[in-house]
């Protein structure tokens, strides 16, 4: 009974806490129409806020409303930069991926200001205690507690009660008649984002005590905030609490009654506890919990996601033979001219590398360009590429040959058990899950220390070879990684006019269009996303000879936000975008050598600016070029 | 029904169809009966239950109770995208075509139940592929030309006119070989001028096949069917001519009551 009052009140301050992300969340989500991925970052700034606040002297209940203040700041700062130009106007293309720069942005500022340490923060109820009924709480938990039921309170009645909060409810049941009716939309919108991420900064002001503070702290609670928003129902204020007090319950009592699987709770625990929730489920109440988040999901986010995968730039379907054949032969004719003309055989290494990193990018580009989804989990399959041909090579003695092929068969078989379960949705539920489960694979890698080598990575790497090519040699690595990348392009312009290529950019335009001719909607998705695996796998297996060492970075976020980055320059309609994206990106850090946290805001930022400025990439800038000196073509026809 | 013994087979057969969502009553206890070969109008004033009942029709949406079969199959149990196989087109009030394809693409698009080729036949150019591809060229002629869109072939579908993209909309409808084809309000928010076309378009595609119009224009019903089902509040009203339809007086004080356009 003891027990039983101690994991509920301690799930009761967990969910409370939980609630106040969660509303925000939902606030932005029922407001402006996108899952906002930089809502975890927000939840940081507002620890930090106090961190920095306490660090100048002031008491912590004093920098609790200043904290509040510096996210607002930052929240409209963001809003009026990035959001409102980015995601409000014609080119609502793609807010996963802008909103996940933004926070990646956020996360990187914060760890260069701040160092990637964690700070502990005081609080003046740290030493105290509550005890009652047999059951413990500590001071700061109470106060959690209280100040997020009054923060939500706070929050019903301005809804309610103010005129702004009518508002605010009138945009989000239909935005063209609240503008008929004289309500300033555009204002109301960045109201509801600051005041949203407002509240993220307030959640992690509050646990700040007791979480620590540290630059990656909001990325559990964005998940969280997720699967809680999602299980309410996205869009519903009161689904929102009640999803938390549930999530905030559930993880106490899976934490207390020691659910078999201990292990995994220690990993989980340890690093990404909330991740895995969303992506793998592992314990027996929270797959209850998935399913009940899988229904509410097919309610809430099928309108969403349909508005960004109809707006992602299309991957044309003009197949000139002739052109081909010229390209092709263009292409081969570089490639070799630089193989053989390029002294510098560091160039040539890294022209290598850049060929087997721009099969990742295609690999994404399958699913940007192809089926407008955001994989920002495509790393895991580029993970087991990597990881495939290290523990085939070095733990297992294989050649790189069977290593490779072995990686590629896993990844397709994890594709199709991934796509099996996520790809019915669209969207952010795939974008979600899929980060989770980058998550999941990073800290699989860092713990199953005997197959992966753990944190230090795999290395020591025999001479790889591929047949009788070996390709310590940097000009047969270039050649060797430029023949495969150059099959692959022509394999995927196949690919794409052929039947299974129209019928998945059908599906893009118009999905209900697309399954009324007849086109299995769920089945040629999910062929895709199978399809997309083994190439990014086969990328991940190529860059080995470059790095010789595999560690569990390959498997991070990081890793897609690059390979994004890249597929975006050139351009997500274009076959060949993502390598002459590719070819950029690998001339950057040749003459910069950043450090990766510059390096991931610098990128992130590319990100937005092209986002915001041209969603088509460097390829629809030389279209719209072209097409503006001759005069367009469809004006005139 | 006079005309329907004409035909000795059933297109559309609908048996007591009933469709409540949550509290309301959407559809109460239509039948109906459509012989191949006909063009049956399906009307009602706003708010009669005309879409849900187009929707459950064309399998999109099933019924709390009642049964459809159309070409002798229950659609009650096909998966939506099952039913193109079956021979059943159709367009769609909105979203109705591939926006930011070509026109011609739109029809490559429309045929994907004709294409049989995988993607290894593709890359090598197989037989199959060459006919199909074949085929598929001289269908897209005939449909661009019965469509009257020879020359919008390279145009994007999102900058055409509104009426040439309901045209377009048939196109890939029968780019399928559809059998029966379900026209969704297709005159909706057309002009005069469009409208006569699209009467005359559905005129020259029609035979051979049956068409099944829902639509609120009654010049396009008296134009194009041979019989019409009136449903009002969800009941079906009368099934006959629609010529006659029109004198029944609860149609007239339907659609007199009704604030319509």
């Amino acid at each position: 009974m003891t027990l039983f009052l101690q994991t509920l009140a301690n799930g009761l301050v967990l969910g409370a806490s939980y609630a106040v992300i969660a509303v925000g969340l939902t606030l932005v989500f029922g407001i402006l129409h996108i899952a906002n991925f930089a809502h975890g970052a927000f939840f940081a700034i507002g620890a930090y806020g106090v961190l920095l606040l306490n660090m100048l002297g002031m008491p912590y209940l004093a920098t609790l409303p200043l904290a509040i203040v510096i996210v607002a700041i930052v929240g409209f700062a963001t809003e009026y930069l990035i959001i409102r130009r980015a995601i409000y106007g014609d080119s609502h293309h793609g807010s996963i991926i802008v909103t996940f720069a933004t926070g990646q942005a956020l996360v990187a500022t914060l760890i260069l200001l701040f160092g990637p340490d964690p700070h502990p923060v005081g609080s003046p109820f740290a030493q105290s205690t509550w005890s009652g009924f047999g059951i413990l709480v500590a001071g700061q938990r109470i106060f959690i507690l209280i100040a997020s039921v009054l923060v939500l309170a706070g929050f019903g009645a301005w809804l309610r009660f103010t005129v702004k909060g009518q508002q605010v409810l009138a945009v989000a049941q239909n935005p063209k008649g609240a503008l008929y009716s004289g309500i300033n939309v555009p204002m109301i919108r960045s109201v509801s984002f600051v005041v949203g991420v407002a509240a993220a900064g307030f959640a992690g002001a509050l646990l700040a005590p007791i979480v620590t503070v540290y630059p990656t702290m909001g990325h559990t609670s964005l998940i969280t905030g997720f699967t809680v928003a999602i299980l309410g129902g996205m869009g519903s204020i009161s689904g929102a609490l009640l999803g938390a007090l549930l999530m905030g319950g559930l993880q106490r009592a899976v934490r207390n009654l020691h659910l078999g699987i201990v292990d995994a709770c220690a990993w989980l625990d340890s690093r990404d506890r909330s991740s895995a929730v969303v992506a793998a489920g592992p314990d027996g109440p929270t797959a209850a919990a998935q399913a009940l988040t899988s229904y509410r999901m097919r309610q809430s986010l099928e309108t969403m996601s349909l508005s960004i995968s109809q707006k992602t730039a299309p991957l044309r379907n003009r197949g000139f033979r002739l052109s081909y054949l010229l390209c092709t032969a263009l292409a081969v004719a570089a490639a070799v001219a630089f193989g053989v003309l390029v002294e510098n055989t560091f160039v040539v290494t890294l022209a290598g590398y850049t060929c087997a990193f721009a099969l990742f990018g295609l690999s994404i580009n399958i699913m940007l360009g192809g089926l407008g989804e955001v994989p920002l989990g495509q790393c895991v399959f580029f993970g087991i590429g990597a990881y495939g041909a290290g523990i085939g090579m070095v733990k297992l003695g294989l050649p790189f040959e069977a290593a490779v092929t072995i990686a590629m068969l896993v990844s397709i078989v994890a594709a199709a058990m991934i796509g099996w379960l996520t790809l019915r949705l669209t969207g952010a539920y795939f974008s979600i899950v899929s980060w989770g489960l980058s998550g999941v694979a990073v800290v699989a890698a860092l713990n199953l220390a005997d197959l992966t080598g753990g944190p230090l990575g795999m290395f020591g790497f025999p001479p790889i070879a591929i047949g009788p090519f070996q390709l310590v040699d940097p000009r047969t690595y270039f050649f060797v990684t430029a023949t495969i990348l150059l099959i692959v392009v022509l394999l995927l312009a196949a690919v794409r006019s052929s039947k299974f290529g129209g019928a998945i950019e059908s599906i893009r335009q118009n999905r209900h269009l697309a399954q009324s001719v007849g086109v299995n909607v769920f089945r040629e998705r999910l062929k895709a996303f199978v399809l997309s695996a083994p190439i990014a796998a086969l990328g991940g297996a190529l860059c080995v000879p470059y790095t010789q060492i595999v560690t569990p970075e390959v498997l991070s976020v990081a890793n897609t936000v690059d390979a994004l980055l890249m597929v975006l320059i050139g351009g997500t309609g274009l076959l060949v975008g993502p390598i002459i994206g590719a070819m950029i990106f690998s001339v950057i850090p040749y003459y910069l050598s950043l450090d990766p946290n510059v390096r991931i805001l610098v990128f992130s930022t590319a990100i937005i600016v092209i986002m915001v400025f041209a969603p088509g990439g460097l390829h629809q800038i030389v279209k719209g070029l072209l097409e503006r000196a001759k005069g367009s073509s469809n004006a005139a026809g | 029904m006079p005309r329907a013994e004409a035909f000795p087979h059933i297109a559309v057969r609908a048996t007591d169809i009933r469709k409540r969502y949550g509290g309301v009553v959407a559809l109460n206890g239509v039948s109906l009966t459509v012989a191949e070969g006909e063009v049956f109008g399906i009307i009602g004033p706003n708010g009669a239950g005309k879409s849900t009942l187009f929707d459950i029709l064309c399998g999109i949406t099933r019924p709390t109770s009642g049964r459809v079969e159309v070409l002798g199959q229950d659609v009650g149990q096909m998966s939506p995208h099952l039913a193109a196989r079956h021979g059943v087109g159709r367009t769609f009030q909105r979203t109705a075509v591939f926006g930011e394809g070509t026109v011609r693409e739109n029809l490559l698009y429309g045929r994907h139940i004709g294409f049989r080729h995988s993607v290894i036949g593709r890359i090598f150019q197989s037989e199959t592929y060459r006919t199909e591809r074949r085929a598929f060229d001289e269908k897209a002629e005939d449909v661009l030309t019965l469509c009257g869109l020879q020359d919008e072939r390279d145009r994007t579908a999102n900058v055409l006119a509104y009426g040439v993209q309901r045209r377009l909309a048939i196109a890939v409808a029968l780019m399928s070989d559809p059998k029966i084809l379900f026209l969704d309000e297709p005159a909706a928010g057309m002009n005069g001028r469009e409208t006569a076309d699209f009467i005359s378009l559905v005129e020259a595609i029609a035979p051979g096949r049956t068409v099944v119009i829902v639509e609120h224009d009654m010049t396009v019903i008296k134009a194009l069917c041979g019989r019409a089902l009136v449903v009002v509040d969800g009941r079906p009203v009368t099934i006959d001519a629609p010529g006659q339809v029109f004198r029944h007086p609860e149609v007239i004080s339907a659609y007199l009551g009704a604030d319509d356009e």
